[in-house]
């Protein structure tokens, strides 16, 4: 029984993680989106006595350069030991891939390359010759599909006899000579100072001291025995460098003159084993493409696509979140028998199942199913091409707010559900830019705000219509509400990349993919079992606690006045600033663990009950809120609040996930609260300057 | 390979459809590095493909892919024409 260390690296695009899906089947533990996989996915798969463990390392176009997934793969790649490395190569682009592998191959000399797309690219009109390029490169080359099983299978036996083998790679990327020399006197210390270091190990480090002095030191430190790290080492690099500028190489040039030598070297290799059959066409525009990104066609695809998707957070993910919420209700009933059968406490019984129980369903009932839908099928839309296509069209709008066009993408998953949206912000590769599209998600309003803004809105907005127009001005009163949300997100971003974060000069640059037919079944149950198990392991984490807190509130007296009250007192002279009361205010902090209880706790508040209320008529609100003093404006002034304000616990444990940072955290939470406070501030103040004009006249 | 030297112009001015080599790429190190990884080095041969909607980004089909990048990159890229149609996949000057 032996373990094996088996690293996956390649190229974004190339089917990497449907050879790492094939290759470990389920039998693996949670990776991450592209961007900031902190901690590669790893699987694993057995043949005989012998494990072998995948890491699945993010998709890159290089490793040299310090971005954090490069510094990931890199990384693992140098100091992991790994008994193998398995690169996987388009071969529809096999110049590009090359770059990458020849890369690798300054690192490591075990390697193995698989060869995926080959019948894609045959279809292309392009031809590789494996043998050719298997020796050119001296390494193992493997053709497979990764969508057949029988290769997949191939693939396995592969990694298992070139586990043991021993490797002699013949190619190495050739430096000008100049170069070449420098790197010679650093090398050799380095292998002196370290005899146990791989030598290609050594020779790259040497490489790095050079063009990324930086993290070449850094790559140093993790090799060196600290008494070589000493004034000798960095008198040796000086003086190589020195050398190197007078003979006309700068630091800048001798990074050019590396990523140059690469690249060269690629298309050397990939020229001398690729051929072309008359097929072969360039400059090729596909319909999908034509249809997807013309000017005419263009923009209505896209409003279809982005309807459908809010179809299906307003209408298709109702469906199931009732069958979820009737049976989460029935359980309850169920678990309510057993606590009284048990002989728990009355106030005990009513704690557990009133107070923590039912927040924790509620949150369970309305957050699964968007989550359930939005996972997968942005995966699916990614695999298939189209998300990349919608951010390439969008990117005009979103590149004047500071942002890129992915923003879109995200803000769509945020109408689902803001936490969602929130991991979702992976996909744009700036941190700059990615930190503001975390922080203005929660602009977007989710399902579990979507329930209370059509219920307001029929009574307070449609209801002063007659019955015919009533639902259609409330649906546009929605669109208003919707579209200020997003406005305020752009403005908002705009705001923070042009004053917080100002080193955002990165060049955006977005490969568009070809479209590739996704494994639908796989997604799903990947999606399902990782994402939307682990989100929603979260929100119950934080829906517990705060459902305990609700009841709790509720049902303390002191001196004869709920704690609920004293809130509701308390904050009644903020509430009545932001143009609410007291008991809204209360009810929107009280529902920081989901946005769906703000209207059951606003009606618990003025009924005096000791739990949340649900399942009221619509009459019946309508009443209480009215008898409570609710105007238009109130209703008014309580929706724009419900869009602009702070997010839910679950989407704010997810920023701090997200960016790692506290501080990001806090800002997520106040960036919002003080935009919407200001907003309603100046509607309530609008409002009663015009009331005062119009008594005056 | 025969083409024409005397005209070089931006990225951004090629028009649609028609094929060109790479003479130059600027802006800062990190721009050029990311470009480089996607094949945006000296003498690769690209194709500007088809634009978004509202007119950037474009798309260049470089080295067998098809990568969109906005104006103001590609203003920073210069390219000579050439009047060859579609040579094979990193051909060199």
């Amino acid at each position: 029984m032996s373990n094996k260390h088996i690293l996956l690296a390649g190229n974004p695009n190339v089917g990497k993680s449907t050879v790492f899906n094939a290759l470990t089947g389920l039998n693996q533990h949670t990776g991450n989106w592209v961007g900031k996989t902190v901690e590669p996915a790893f699987g694993s798969f057995r043949i005989k006595d012998t494990t072998y463990d995948i890491y699945d390392l993010p998709g890159t176009y290089s490793v040299i350069s310090n971005s954090p997934e490069e510094k990931v793969a890199r990384d693992e790649i140098c100091f992991s030991n790994p008994d193998l490395t398995v690169i996987v190569v388009d071969a529809t682009c096999l110049t590009r891939n090359l770059n990458l592998v020849l890369q690798i191959a300054e690192i490591t000399d075990r390697l193995l390359l698989c060869l995926n797309f080959s019948d894609e690219a045959y279809k292309k009109g392009i031809l590789i010759d494996t043998e050719k390029l298997s020796e050119l490169l001296g390494l193992p080359v493997v053709d497979i599909c990764a969508k057949n099983k029988k290769d997949i299978i191939l693939l396995k036996s592969e990694i298992a006899e070139k586990v043991d083998s021993s490797f002699k790679p013949r190619y190495r990327i050739k430096y000008p000579d100049i170069f070449e020399d420098a790197i010679r006197p650093i090398y050799e210390f380095i292998k002196k100072a370290s005899p146990d270091t791989p030598s290609r190990l050594c020779r790259f480090i040497a490489v790095k001291l050079l063009d990324y002095p930086e993290f070449g030191a850094e790559l140093a430190s993790r090799v060196l025995p600290d008494k070589w790290i000493s004034d000798v080492f960095t008198n040796l690099i000086d003086s190589v460098k020195s050398d190197l500028n007078e003979k006309g190489f700068s630091a800048v040039s001798v990074r050019d003159a590396v990523t140059d030598a690469s690249f060269s070297s690629a298309v050397e290799i990939a020229k001398k084993c690729t051929s072309y059959s008359e097929n072969h066409k360039t400059a090729n525009v596909c319909l999908a493409d034509k249809l997807l990104t013309s000017k005419i066609t263009g923009i209505p695809m896209m409003l279809v696509f982005l309807c459908g998707i809010l179809w299906l957070t307003l209408i298709g993910a109702n469906y199931p979140s009732v069958i979820l919420s009737t049976l989460f209700t029935r359980l309850g009933k169920i678990l309510t028998q057993l606590c009284v059968s048990a002989g728990f406490p009355y106030s005990l019984t009513s704690l557990l199942i009133d107070g923590i129980y039912k927040t924790t369903a509620q949150v369970t009932a309305v957050m699964l199913p968007p989550m359930a839908i939005f996972f997968p099928l942005f995966t699916l839309l990614e695999d298939l091409g189209i998300l990349p296509r919608i951010a390439f069209n969008l990117d005009r709008g979103f590149c004047r707010a500071g942002s890129c066009g992915k923003q879109a993408l995200t803000m769509c998953m945020g109408l689902g559900c803001n936490a969602v949206g929130v991991s979702g912000c992976r996909i744009i590769s700036s941190p700059a830019k990615r930190n503001a599209a975390i922080l203005t998600n929660t602009f977007i309003p989710c399902n579990g705000r979507f329930g209370m803004l059509t219920v307001l809105s029929s009574i307070f907005i449609g209801g002063c219509f007659s019955d015919t127009y009533s639902s259609l001005v409330s649906a546009i009163w929605i669109c208003v509400l919707i579209i200020c949300g997003i406005l305020v997100s752009l403005l908002v971003t705009r705001i923070m990349t042009k004053f917080v974060y100002k080193n955002n000069r990165e060049t955006f640059t977005l490969e568009l993919p070809p479209y590739r037919r996704p494994s639908i079944a796989k997604t799903l149950i990947r999606s399902l079992y990782d994402r939307t198990l682990h989100t929603l392991r979260r929100a119950i984490s934080v829906a517990a606690p705060c459902g305990a807190l609700i009841w709790l509130l509720a049902n303390i007296s002191f001196n004869g006045t709920t704690l609920l009250n004293i809130c509701t007192d308390f904050l009644a002279p903020a509430g009545i600033l932001l143009g609410l009361d007291g008991a809204i205010l209360t009810a929107f902090l009280l529902a920081l663990p989901a946005n769906e209880i703000v209207l059951p706790i606003i009606l618990m508040c003025y009924v005096s009950s000791t739990q949340p209320i649900d399942g009221y008529s619509t009459y019946a609100i309508t009443e209480i809120l009215k008898q409570n003093g609710w105007t238009v404006m109130t209703a008014i002034n309580v929706m724009l609040f419900s869009v602009l304000h702070f997010p839910c616990a679950t989407t704010l444990k997810t920023v701090k996930t997200e960016t790692g940072s506290f501080k990001a955290t806090v800002a997520a939470f106040f960036v919002p609260l003080f935009c919407g406070s200001i907003i309603c501030i100046s509607t309530n103040l609008l409002y009663h300057l015009v009331q005062l004009i119009l008594v005056l006249i | 390979m025969d083409m024409n030297i005397s005209n070089t112009c931006p990225l951004s001015e090629l028009p649609l459809r028609s094929g060109a080599f790479i003479l130059y790429v600027g802006g800062d190190e990190n721009a050029k590095r990311r470009l480089a990884e996607l094949g945006f080095i000296k003498n690769t041969y690209l194709t500007p493909l088809f634009s978004s909607p509202l007119g950037d980004p474009r798309t260049y089909e470089i080295v067998g892919t098809v990568v969109a990048l906005r104006k103001e990159t590609a203003d920073n890229i210069y390219v000579i024409p050439t009047k060859t149609n579609s040579p094979t996949e990193g051909d060199k000057i």
